[in-house]
């Protein structure tokens, strides 16, 4: 379990962060939300262990993660992170070695740091070319996807992904979508996100906390979330958009519905049962 | 008919990238791409991550310049190193990642930078940094250190740096990448403006439908080549088009295309979610 406790943080005499509170169970998905500035990457900075908070501490079942003696086994073996600008976190000469970076340090054997890199690549569909390649060599969502494989390789009990689909076309982003879902379904691990909208990854979380300006504005389940995103500011995902615009007329299509064959599954359903209705009438 | 002047052609060009240190095998990036651009157009260029719309939009402004063919911009080949100046001026540049193009220490002396090498007056500067930063809702912050802004934040200030040039053509390298949904809102309607109000020719990078939705013509991109390019409203309603080009459609367009596919007469061009719903009432109220 990962619990932030009273969590404050300041740039200069300016706080980013003021009272951050929550906890996360293992293997739940946490997203948090929050308009550009609102503090988001300080915080994944926070939880990642890199910067150290002004006032409060986060613990990862029940370990401090700022205590010195607890901090080098608990981040290195459990957290795995990848930043909203993966060019930052890749710079080796080929990006194989970059995966293997973190292996390496662990003194991994090198038949097992192939496998798992075999493994990896295989789960994110990269290809042998791009392995060979230079970090600045390749496409920006290459580089995503590589970042994210020298995350998971590792298979971490905590990932955690800083605007992990910004930058992404859509398709992309809906497989990087699946990948996390997959291994999440996998490895059963405790996945933290950011994001800048309430786009297609909310519907995945578990609880979702809004940031605004650096203060805690609502923890809520994703649902009640996209209820309230006008008035916070956000755009709700389109699916929930026209569902929402179709119930206002009294229909019932249900509100978990989070993909398109979902979706046109329900309008077909809701077609038919009109057809009946009105034979019945008849 | 007047005949309007294209102010962009991209005649069979193709860009093959430079070998890295012998680690990277030289491949091509860009394969035979022709492009005509009216003035005063707004054009939307999509694709998949790694289809090469960063190196087209670097073909814009001379950034870099095709390994075969022409880029002709303002009637002005990009190869020619005496026009270099005036193609740099015409055309303004936003990229993906603002970090990569802001230098100066300050707002001010950022959107400055640009303008004091294109000689412009000190007057002139002041009043345009102003009016920069109202366009972009950062006035109040000239003094501001630029590292003290947040992502979205120096992504608008890039943009001002841009628009205080007042270039022709503005190309934008995915600008709203980094925002959150109100930023977007605002940095399209000054997109929106600078075209149809000023008549800048905007060329948008982007793997958003949504965005793409403002354009007059849409190019679809894929692995290099142009795969396909025409009015924006039927590149964004053909959805076997965008699914092979590993783009994903509007899910308003999906329920619309799956309707249809049923037997049902829908106006598959009804993308936003309020009209996509209005098609299924009245789908709803014909029953009888």
């Amino acid at each position: 379990m990962i619990h932030a406790e009273n969590i404050y943080f300041k740039y200069y005499k300016e706080y980013v962060l003021k009272n951050i509170n929550f906890s996360v169970k293992n293997g739940e998905i946490f997203g948090i939300i929050g308009k550009t500035g609102s503090g988001k990457s300080t915080l994944v900075n926070i939880l990642s262990g890199l910067v150290k908070p002004d006032e409060g501490t986060v613990f990862i079942d029940g370990k401090n993660i700022f205590n010195k003696k607890e901090s080098g086994n608990l981040l290195s073996k459990k957290i795995s992170t990848v930043f909203q600008h993966p060019e930052k976190q890749l710079f080796n000469k080929c990006i194989y070695d970059d995966i293997a970076f973190s292996m390496k340090n662990q003194n991994i054997p090198e038949d097992i740091i192939k496998k798992n890199i075999t493994e990896v690549c295989k789960f994110l569909n990269i290809s042998d070319d791009i392995l060979n390649s230079s970090p600045f060599c390749i496409s920006g969502g290459e580089k995503r996807k590589c970042a994210l494989a020298c995350a998971l390789v590792t298979k971490p009990k905590i990932l955690i992904l800083d605007e992990p689909t910004s930058g992404l076309d859509a398709y992309t982003a809906n497989k990087f979508l699946n990948y996390i879902k997959e291994y999440h379904n996998k490895e059963k691990s405790t996945i933290i996100f950011t994001s800048n909208s309430v786009g297609n990854f909310a519907y995945l979380c578990d609880k979702i906390l809004i940031l605004d300006n650096g203060e805690e504005k609502i923890l809520d389940k994703p649902e009640n979330i996209f209820k309230k995103c006008k008035e916070l500011g956000f755009s709700a995902p389109n699916i929930w958009q026209i569902i929402s615009i179709i119930n206002s007329k009294g229909y019932n299509i249900p509100e978990k519905t989070s993909t398109i064959s979902e979706m046109q599954e329900n309008i077909w359903k809701l077609i038919k049962e009109k057809e009946v209705e009105n034979k019945c009438k008849i | 008919m007047i005949k309007v002047e294209n102010i962009i052609k991209f005649k069979n060009v193709s860009y093959q990238k430079p070998s890295f240190f012998g680690v990277q095998k030289s491949k091509y990036i860009l394969k035979n791409i022709n492009l005509n651009i009216k003035k005063g157009e707004f054009v939307c260029v999509m694709g998949a991550n790694g289809c090469g719309k960063s190196t087209l939009a670097k073909h814009f402004n001379g950034l870099l310049l095709p390994s075969q063919g022409d880029v002709i911009i303002c009637g002005k080949n990009t190869k020619n190193d005496k026009d270099n100046l005036e193609i740099k001026k015409n055309v303004g540049m936003i990229f993906q990642n603002p970090e990569s193009q802001i230098v100066a220490c300050t707002v001010e002396e950022e959107i400055a930078f640009g303008m004091e090498n294109l000689c412009f007056s000190r007057e002139k500067m002041g009043k345009n940094i102003k009016k920069v930063l109202q366009d972009v809702n950062l006035a109040g912050h000239e003094k501001a250190s630029t590292f003290s802004l947040s992502c979205g934040e120096k992504q608008r200030l890039a943009i001002a740096s841009v628009l205080a040039m007042q270039p022709k053509i503005l190309i934008l390298d995915e600008p709203t990448s980094m925002l959150d949904d109100k930023s977007k809102g605002q940095i399209f309607d000054i997109i929106l403006k600078l075209n149809k109000e000023k008549g800048i020719t905007i060329v948008l990078i982007t793997h958003f439908i949504n965005e793409a939705v403002y354009s007059d013509r849409t190019v679809i991109m894929n692995n290099g080549s142009m795969a396909a390019f025409g009015d924006t409203e039927d590149i964004i309603s053909d959805i076997n088009l965008l699914k092979n080009n590993n783009l994903v459609p509007p899910e308003s367009a999906c329920v619309l295309d799956f309707l249809k596919n049923k037997g049902y007469n829908v106006d598959s061009k009804a993308f936003s979610n309020e009209s996509c719903a209005e098609q299924i009432f009245k789908i709803l109220g014909s029953i009888k």
